[in-house]
């Protein structure tokens, strides 16, 4: 019951923030609950397919959620992750963790300096996005207005996604922030865009190590089924209040979050 | 019906499927335990399925938990096919990639 409730948390925080909740529940399940590492990363996955299925079915009806762009960039988190996967017992992971946590806080600070933006201004459509017809419109129930928006940087954006998917794969953390910040700084979609596209596509990041968990009997079914059920809920409503936030409000809660994973990043590359 | 639409409706029901079948199973192992020895769990399809027909709630779970992982897999295959009937050629070949690399994972058992 307790395992439900702090799964319905995470399902709502990662669908309000495009996290997808994996990092919400490792701490707890370990901590709170002493359950192995494998089996929590094993309940993390699950985890974040289930609040990506959840929050997108919403996001995509809501035209939040960009498929064009989630398709195109999906290329790069999917083979960096299975790359990241190959080369995870030979990487240097202290000094991976180290660099990361210096993207993150560089990241944090172009974000800070964004923070009261409510939407992108002076994009100048890339041509990779115009021919896959990325550029599209969303309606804003905050700003109670049509939205449209333009994509800049499809090849910088891209090379984060590489990055995001190698992370995961490497390291096994913080994929969809990286993917927020790659959409959000990167390829200037607005906030809540970027946010609900990261949620669509994480479940397919997800997908890659899930049948690996699955088969070696991490997916443990009385961890996975409460986390599940709590998640979904927990998505559901997230997405829903998602939708009336402004950008710059979400902005304002991804900030001391991103913050403080850069600094843990940080210690992780330092401390032995 | 629009894509975005038809892509909606087919996760809002394969997660709502999914979350029925291991609600079902929660609720049956609330009153017969998980139908396994602790910590034992079916791990392949052939077992798991079975375990559902001889009516093991830990196998109702699994059940549902590879609905839950199919989600992803069916959300590109759906996307990839609308790209196709569309003429959109260069996005169904990224779908179509993207679903090798995830067999391929699959075939190779990656991890984390």
């Amino acid at each position: 019951m307790l395992l439900f409730f702090i799964s319905l948390g995470a399902g709502f925080a990662g669908a309000l923030l495009g996290l997808g909740g994996g990092m919400f529940i490792i701490p707890a399940v370990t901590l709170g609950l002493g359950v192995g590492m494998h089996q929590a990363i094993g309940a993390s996955i699950v985890a974040v397919i289930a609040t990506s299925s959840a929050s997108a079915a919403s996001y995509v009806r809501e035209n939040l959620a960009n498929i064009r762009v989630a398709t195109f960039l999906e290329l790069a988190t999917t083979s960096g992750a299975l790359l990241g996967a190959l080369l995870a017992s030979q990487a240097p992971g202290r000094l991976l963790s180290f660099l990361f946590g210096l993207l993150l806080l560089y990241s944090a600070y172009g974000m800070f300096r964004s923070r009261n933006a409510e939407l992108p201004e002076g994009i100048s459509p890339h041509p990779v996005a115009s021919r896959l017809r990325m550029h599209a419109s969303y309606f804003d129930r905050s700003l109670d207005r049509e939205v449209p928006y333009q994509v800049a940087g499809a090849t910088r954006g891209f090379l984060v996604m590489l990055g995001a998917g190698l992370v995961s794969g490497l390291l096994g953390v913080g994929s969809g922030m990286l993917k927020v910040l790659g959409m959000d700084q990167a390829m200037k979609l607005p906030m809540k865009v970027s946010t609900a596209t990261s949620n669509f596509m994480m479940g397919v990041t997800a997908a890659v190590s899930a049948g690996y968990y699955f088969t070696r009997g991490y997916i443990d079914p009385a961890l996975a089924g409460p986390v599940i059920l709590g998640v979904s809920l927990g998505a559901h409503l997230g997405s829903r209040v998602m939708c009336h936030l402004k950008s710059s409000t979400i902005r304002k809660v991804f900030l001391p979050l991103l913050l403080l994973t850069s600094l843990q990043m940080l210690w992780r590359g330092i401390h032995p | 019906m629009k894509l975005e639409e038809k892509i909606s409706l087919f996760l809002w029901s394969g997660g709502l499927c999914a979350n029925a079948v291991i609600a079902l199973g929660l609720l049956l192992s609330w009153f017969f335990g998980m139908g396994y020895p602790s910590s034992v769990y079916p791990t392949s399809p052939s077992v798991i399925l079975a375990g559902v027909l001889a009516f093991r709630p830990g196998a109702i779970i699994s059940l549902g938990v590879v609905l839950l992982l199919a989600i992803p897999v069916g959300r590109i295959l759906l996307l990839g096919w609308g790209y196709l009937r569309r003429k959109e050629y260069e996005l169904a070949g990224i779908s179509a990639t993207v679903l090798l690399l995830l067999t391929v994972a699959l075939l190779l058992g990656v991890r984390h």
